[in-house]
């Protein structure tokens, strides 16, 4: 504390009344200083040595004093340097938190709630020996669509549609100059191509028609020959109508191909599947296969994983690589009974399982299937299962609901996997066969299963595993890949994945965002400002892939972005207790301000008490005075 | 003879095979040269000396490369050849143990303790492929992996201060090699199931069907470990071949229900026992998967001797009959299966007394016919196992939570046997004897105080440890390593390791849940390694190799694992913080109300309405309260009549001043409301009685209506008082009263005396009272201009007699003063005046009605803080006069006339001050209740006659503000 002797201020007062010493300004640079007289210096002195002792005289005062510096102890609260430390202070107890693009990411969420993702598709209908109005075509497959199509999905499709009249020679196009259809030559496609009934060699040759590079679905109309609607493995479908046929027949079942089978993949429309990928959130899955044999002390089989898992499985892990990226791995496992009973069926000669027990086949006791090492902490595990039946129960079929036997003599469960029973040869010819030698499933039957488990496949990523999509206007073949996966189909699922990634993406960084904003005292590590940062960059990334139309791009680069927000949200930095509770500043501070604003309170409340009485009083006193005078 | 050179051959075959290669290939070779996925299941079973019985289950699956084998497994649990290839582990062990290995009792020796004798609790030790700065990544996930496939807290084995990296002197030496225990984990079923999953067959089929849990964990002693090695480049992206090897050591006391039935002979005999009544099970046949399936009983050497000896004592041709392939049943002991084959071991068939292997293939047996090996003894036996050479145990020293030494003692066991393969130096004979110890960070050790003692002497420590290895531990970043490597003399009978420490501590964050329980210091190994426990028992099919026997072949060091150790270390109260907070804050927050009361006091208020309230009769409490209060203040506060320097002032200033703020704030701050809230209760209860038109009245008037109070003062001593036991001094005083009354009007000349006097006790009182002055937070040192010296008082005493010509008024002087006296000596000596047995009576009495006492005290604060009123004197003569008519200085007397002089003092007090206020400034500043600003005026050396000619301006430039300057004016006027 500085007490400075002003021109204005008598000096005696400054120090005769130490307790309104505060009151007394510092000295400002342009203030007139007066120097004390000697008779003021030696009643200062004086005056010192009869103030408190808590009050210290730190210097002798020297005859031309200005200042006297006062140490008081009870200091530290005023003096400046604790003022100055208390950003040092506050600094200290500060909580690091790396800043987030808040704004972007509420951006990236807005922009996918508000205008509906949409991949750019374009279609092209082709029409061979057909009627002359190509506008005419256009408008009604036009109207015919949207009559299909529903905005209720969360990403829907931003398509477009060229209609080309083959007349041999000519080609009448409907948006005259549409960059899509100008690739197609005239009459590279003739009714003559699709006499053949084999199938697959037409696929081949409208695939060289069209060309493979092309991004554009199209479909072919032709007049003559056996009436077929047949869907190819590439990006295209065909049709053989006959002579007399209307064309607005062909003209509602090309609609309908367009929208179900090539933007929706021939699915339900509106099932949770839809949306519901079996894909891990760091946009892994791993495939694991396993052989139960129920009871080794019967017989044990063994299978040549390796050559399956290169001849079916390889391929279509390729096939897949843009939606997910998968890993195989295998094991087998011996006593593992399931674990619900089934019954033995006289007229089938065989144990028969009822589609009503299913829930209870699959025996988590005994199999242990186990979550694999070498997966991630947040990849899909999708479980396929060998079943093989024990002596006691052998040839065991899978009754449908219906009563029917299984064809494939296998089930999947939805997110979890799928199951196949294999009976082995030896129980079904109720032949000798030496137990316990160590068998092989012949190669005939593992492929068999295998086709199977890729059907489940299709099924869990929502797919009909049969090859024929029944719609309200008629039926189409679908021609199956031997990839397992048409190449339409894997557009379909990335879209899909780019889609549900996105929004997955958005609404975790979110929240993300929301949790930080809640939780003002949280650490935030620069790693997860780092992973926002990327993740957003992927997310646009991947934004811009979809409007552009390249799908398998958009996919990975959303799976992406959805696995680095998942692992900025999932950091463990966030979940550790270093954030610091108000409630535990609370409970260590009120020990402290509880008993003070107490003291305060009635303090004041005192104080209170007085000015109401010396106001009492004051106005008797008034009253008395004025009444005399 | 070529019994003896067979095992040398042998012996020469397999040294030359381990230095060929490190651990040896089991799998078996199928037609087309590939190897395939194999699987073994083996049992062990030993008795033990103790009559207990050591079970070893050993199971072994093996994976070829992947180059041969290709990447998907048919047998070989897929988990673990993900773990292998995840984690680049080259080598690793896990091991969960219940139970302490009795070294003693169960052998120490063989290849059975020195690789499956583990230390309580979890250890883990992993070797792997990969460079240095990589190694504690992987070791962290490796934990986790470890920790979610076994369900156990090995992930605790993460943090680094948790593991360490032995350099050479634990067995599998590599600098890639980590090392962790975990003593105080837990093992139960939990860890067994994960366990048993690795099996192709778990628990369901083969031998494995004999793990029930529950006889299992009744055992003394049981380790379940896994233990796996891998070859071949893992880095070409091809998986190793991989060994792993499962054992699980069990030590089960047989429970044989004819010992208590037979007679007491049979006491001595060990328990019979069967698979069926230790285990409650039957192996029904092999697992299927498993290439072989066997089960073996091994009698050792010792017992073995044991047999012999019995057998030469009935027999002659005893040799013949242990070994030969029919008679397994022999006098001695009976088996309930007949063997498959016996083995005797090769190594040491030199000796006399090989041990004895007896093998039963389980593959023979069926659900149908269930394999249940028995064992009945006929004959009492008492063997010994054999020993290693040094048994090593470990103790604390030291008491109490800061320091303490560890002790690592090795005692010989005097087995000459152990000494076989003993290290025969040319020069002498030494033992080599390997040391590996890890201290937790807090257990910080001091190295150089290692002290070696061999034979009870101390020994330099250059010549008995060779080599030394020592890595300090880091406060919260690693573990303290000590690796030792001892050479002691052949000839040692007893050495003795000690090393001192201190005990750190820890954070609060650090503590384990039971903290109370103490710190474990995992267990020291000790390992000899010159001595190699190996068997050989030669197996002639080669295709029918048992892994448990290659593993018996083995030349591994006979180690051994030390006890854990419970350090009790200082371990907080976790509430204590809290307490702290709040003890701490609670003193402060005393404070700061203190503070704050005594900042917010405006003491000349408070002194007034004290006065106020002394005059009035107080509640009982409070007047416990003051009672207590003056008993104190007496004790403490100075002589009275000796006059406190300057100096002195000063310094009692300060003490008095903590006492104060911290104290009486305090005090005063309750006791305020108490008399607030009693006091008022009381006094409407006396004051309903007589008037009860007088309350109103007191509620209006504030404290500074004198006359009110004065009126008030008066009628309150003429109240007759309700209390019964002063009814009598009451009744006195008011005769005494009405006597003074006549007598005032007698005497013209007593009331100048009676002003002298009153300056004298004035002065008396004032300086007595002089330490109530700091209860102003500004001293006023222009009291000791003014104070008197006690021979002043002694003067005037000595002067009144000679002035006084009436004897009634110098009567009534000397009794007034000496009352005065004896008054003050009362209330500030009662301790000293004990010995005078008049006032010791008046001293209790003093103190039975301290209202009074009190009163007077208070009237005297409010004379030196200056809040004197003008108060009409006239009202006083009669009490003093009262004093007069007092005959004697009786205690009696004192008693009655006590608040007279009392009263006396006071009134003269006001009187005197009346008179001083019109001479000086200060009392005419006092007169005004602004006695602050005396000091003012005193610098300013502005007198009673300057002061009457300031003008307003005057004061302001004095600092005096507004409302202070008024009054004075005004005062000034009126007097003007």
């Amino acid at each position: 504390m500085i007490i400075a002797f002003h021109e204005s201020t008598p000096l005696v007062d400054n120090l005769s009344n130490p307790l309104r010493a505060d009151k007394i300004s510092p000295t400002r640079a342009n203030d007139a200083i007066r120097l004390p007289t000697s008779a003021e210096q030696k009643k200062v002195q004086k005056l010192l040595q009869q103030w408190p002792k808590s009050l210290k005289l730190t210097t002798p005062i020297p005859p031309n004093c200005r200042t006297v510096v006062v140490k008081q102890h009870f200091d530290p609260i005023l003096n400046p340097t604790s003022i100055r430390s208390f950003p040092f202070l506050w600094k200290s107890v500060d909580i690091y938190r790396s800043p987030l693009p808040f704004r972007e990411i509420d951006s990236l969420s807005t922009q996918l709630r508000s205008d509906n993702l949409l991949f750019p598709l374009h279609f092209h209908a082709i029409f061979v020996g057909f009627g002359p109005d190509p506008d005419q075509l256009h408008r009604s497959i036009l109207s015919e669509i949207t009559k299909l199509t529903s905005e209720n999905s969360k990403c829907s499709s931003n398509y477009t549609l060229s209609v080309t009249l083959d007349l041999g020679s000519r080609c009448l196009r409907s948006p005259t100059s549409s960059p899509h259809s100008s690739s197609y030559r005239c009459g590279s496609i003739t009714a003559t191509d699709f006499v053949q009934n084999d199938d697959v060699a037409v696929d081949e040759r409208l695939a060289s028609v069209f060309g493979r590079k092309t991004k554009e679905y199209s479909v072919a109309v032709v007049k003559g020959g056996s009436e077929r609607a047949v869907v190819g493995k590439h990006r295209h479908a065909w049709m053989v109508v006959d002579d007399g046929s209307e064309v607005e027949a062909a003209v509602v079942k090309v609609a309908e191909l367009l929208v179900k089978v090539f933007i929706n993949g021939g699915r339900d429309e509106g099932s949770i599947r839809n949306e519901f990928m079996p894909v891990g959130a760091d946009g892994k899955i791993v495939l694991s296969f396993n052989l139960l044999n129920a009871d080794p002390l019967d017989w044990v089989y063994d299978w040549d994983f390796e050559k399956i898992d290169d001849a079916l499985l390889a391929p279509m892990i390729e096939a897949l690589g843009p939606v997910a990226n998968i890993s195989v791995e295998s094991q087998v496992l011996y006593h593992t009974p399931k674990a619900s009973f089934s019954y033995w069926n006289q007229k089938l000669e065989s144990y028969v399982f009822s589609t009503r027990d299913l829930p209870f086949f699959v025996n988590s006791n005994e199999w242990h299937l186990d979550t694999s090492i070498a997966a991630g902490g947040r990849s899909k595990i999708l479980q396929f299962a060998v079943y093989v039946p024990s002596a006691k129960e052998c040839p065991l079929l899978l009754q449908l609901p219906n009563g029917v036997m299984s064809k494939t003599n296998g089930f999947t469960s939805p997110m979890w996997g799928g199951v196949i029973v294999w009976n082995p040869q030896g129980c079904l010819k109720d032949s000798e066969f030496e137990p316990s030698a160590k068998n092989i499933i012949p190669m005939q039957d593992l492929e068999n299963m295998f086709e199977v488990f890729i059907g489940q496949l299709r099924q869990l990523f929502g797919f009909k595993s049969a090859n024929v999509y029944a719609g309200a206007s008629g039926d189409w073949n679908l021609l199956p890949s031997e990839r397992g996966f048409t190449e339409w189909e894997l557009e379909v699922l990335s879209r899909q994945q780019a889609c549900f990634n996105l929004h997955s993406c958005a609404t975790t960084l979110g929240s993300l965002s929301r949790l930080v904003q809640s939780l003002p005292r949280m650490i935030i590590m620069d790693e997860i400002g780092k992973q926002v940062k990327f993740s957003l960059e992927a997310a646009k990334l991947a934004l811009s892939n979809a409007s552009s139309g390249v799908y398998e791009s958009s996919a990975a680069s959303s799976s992406q972005a959805r696995s680095l927000a998942e692992d900025a949200f999932f950091h463990p930095s966030i979940m550790s207790v270093s954030y610091y509770s108000f409630e535990h500043c609370f409970a260590v501070y009120s020990p402290f301000f509880l008993p003070v604003s107490m003291h305060v309170v009635l303090a004041a409340l005192r104080e209170l008490r007085r000015y109401k009485q010396e106001k009492a009083k004051y106005l008797v006193w008034k009253a008395k005075a004025n009444t005399p005078s | 003879m070529a019994l003896l050179r067979r095992p040398l051959l042998l012996l020469l075959l397999i040294v030359t095979h381990q230095f060929l290669q490190s651990w040896i290939v089991f799998g078996s070779v199928n037609e087309e040269g590939q190897k395939q996925e194999e699987f073994y299941e083996e049992l062990l079973l030993k008795p033990l000396p103790d009559r207990k019985l050591l079970t070893h289950f050993h199971f072994q699956s093996s994976a070829p490369p992947s180059s041969s084998n290709g990447r998907h497994h048919h047998l070989f649990p897929k988990a673990i050849s993900q773990l292998v290839h995840k984690f680049r582990v080259k080598e690793m062990e896990l091991s969960f143990t219940q139970g302490r290995w009795n070294y003693e009792s169960w052998g120490g020796f063989d290849s059975i303790p020195s690789s499956n004798a583990k230390p309580p609790g979890v250890e883990l030790w992993a070797v792997f492929d990969v460079p240095q700065h990589l190694i504690d990544a992987l070791w962290k996930n490796l934990t986790h992996t470890l920790s979610g496939l076994f369900c156990a807290s090995i992930n605790f084995l993460e943090s680094s201060t948790a593991y360490s990296a032995p350099e050479w002197s634990f067995p599998p030496a590599s600098g890639n090699l980590r090392y962790g225990t975990l003593p105080r984990e837990a093992v139960c079923t939990e860890n067994l199931t994960p366990w048993l999953k690795l099996l192709p067959c778990r628990d369901k089929a083969g031998i494995s069907m004999l793990l029930d849990r529950p006889s299992i964990y009744r055992g003394f002693y049981h380790s379940q470990r896994l233990h796996l090695t891998s070859t071949g480049s893992g880095s070409e992206g091809l998986d190793p071949s991989i060994i792993l090897e499962q054992t699980l050591t069990v030590v089960l006391l047989p429970n044989s229900q004819r010992a208590s039935l037979a007679h007491a002979s049979e006491k001595h005999i060990q328990p019979s026992w069967s698979l069926s009544s230790i285990f409650g099970k039957e192996v029904s046949g092999k697992c299927v998967l498993a290439e072989t399936s066997n089960v073996y009983l091994l009698l050792d050497r010792g017992l073995v001797a044991e047999l012999k000896q019995l057998r030469k004592e009935n027999e002659k041709s005893a040799e013949k009959v242990l070994t030969s392939e029919n008679n397994w049943i022999n006098p001695s002991f009976e088996l309930s299966a007949k063997p498959d084959r016996i083995f005797i071991e090769e190594s040491s068939l030199l000796s006399k007394n090989p041990p004895i292997l007896y093998k039963f293939e389980v593959e023979k047996y069926s659900e149908s016919e269930p394999f249940d090996l028995g064992l009945t003894w006929k004959i009492p036996v008492v063997w010994l196992c054999q020993q290693a050479p040094l048994h090593a145990s470990r103790f604390l020293m030291g008491s109490g939570n800061e320091r303490g030494a560890i002790a690592i003692s090795l005692k010989s066991t005097q087995s000459s046997e152990g000494f076989v393969g003993a290290n025969f130096d040319d020069e002498r004979c030494e033992l080599q004897v390997d040391v590996f110890q890890v201290v937790p960070w807090y257990v910080k050790v001091y190295f150089h105080s290692l002290q070696v003692f061999v034979d009870q002497q101390p020994k330099a420590v250059s010549d008995i440890i060779e080599k030394i290895h020592v890595s300090p531990s880091k406060d919260k970043v690693s573990p303290g390593v000590m690796e030792l490597v001892l050479k002691l003399p052949c000839s040692v009978s007893s050495a003795a390791l000690t090393i001192e420490f201190d005990k750190g501590f820890l954070h609060i964050d650090e503590y384990p849940p039971d903290a109370n329980q103490g710190f474990d210091i995992p267990s020291a190994i000790v390992s000899f390694p010159n001595f190699h426990a190996s068997m050989v028992f030669l197996e002639n099919d080669s295709l029918n190799k048992s892994p448990l026997l290659s593993k018996f072949q083995e030349k591994s060091p006979v180690m051994s694992y030390t006890e854990v150790l419970l350090v009790p270390l200082t371990t907080p109260d976790f509430s204590m913080p809290y307490n702290v907070i709040t003890i701490t804050c609670t003193v402060f927050a005393l404070y700061f109300g203190s503070l704050l009361n005594a900042l917010r006091r405006r003491v000349a208020e408070e002194e007034r309405f004290l006065k106020d309230k002394a005059a009035k009769k107080t509640g009982r409490l409070p007047l416990l309260l003051s009672k207590l209060s003056a008993k104190l203040r007496g004790r403490q506060s100075e002589p009275p009549h000796s006059t406190p320097g300057s100096s002195s002032l000063v310094n009692s200033k300060l003490v008095f001043k903590v006492i104060l703020v911290a104290g009486l704030a305090r005090v005063e701050m309750y006791a305020d409301q108490v008399e607030g809230a009693g006091k008022r209760s009381v006094k409407e209860r006396l004051n309903v009685n007589s008037f009860d038109n007088s309350i109103p009245r007191r509620q209006i008037t504030g404290k500074r209506q004198r006359q009110d109070e004065k009126w008030e003062h008066d009628l309150y001593q003429d109240v007759p008082q309700v209390s019964n036991r002063k009814v009598d001094a009451r009744d006195l005083r008011l005769k005494l009263q009405k006597k003074s009354l006549q007598q005032v009007s007698q005497s013209g000349r007593g009331a100048l005396l009676q002003l002298t006097l009153l300056q004298v006790l004035w002065n008396l009182s004032r300086t007595t009272m002089l330490s109530w002055n700091i209860l102003q937070i500004t001293p006023l040192p222009f009291f000791q201009d003014e104070l008197l010296e006690p021979s002043n008082a002694a003067n005037l005493e000595d002067k009144v007699p000679l002035e006084a010509g009436g004897n009634v008024a110098v009567d009534t002087a000397a009794s007034s003063l000496e009352s005065q006296s004896d008054y003050h000596a009362e209330l500030e000596h009662s301790r000293e005046l004990e010995e005078r047995d008049e006032l010791e009576q008046s001293v209790e009495e003093i103190s039975g009605k301290p209202q009074h006492a009190l009163s007077g005290v208070r009237d005297l604060r409010d004379k030196l803080s200056g809040t004197m009123n003008p108060q009409p004197v006239n009202a006083d003569p009669p009490k003093l006069k009262s004093n007069a008519a007092k005959p004697a200085r009786r205690s009696v007397a004192v008693e009655t006339s006590e608040p007279e002089p009392k009263k006396a003092a006071t009134m003269t007090e006001r009187k005197k001050a009346q008179q001083k206020a019109d001479a000086s400034v200060e009392g005419f500043l006092q007169s005004l209740g602004l006695e602050k600003y005396v000091i003012t005026f005193q610098v300013e050396e502005v007198d009673m006659t300057a002061l009457v000619h300031m003008t307003d301006n005057d004061l302001k430039a004095l600092g005096i503000p507004m409302g202070p300057r008024k009054k004075i004016i005004l005062a000034l006027e009126s007097r003007g």
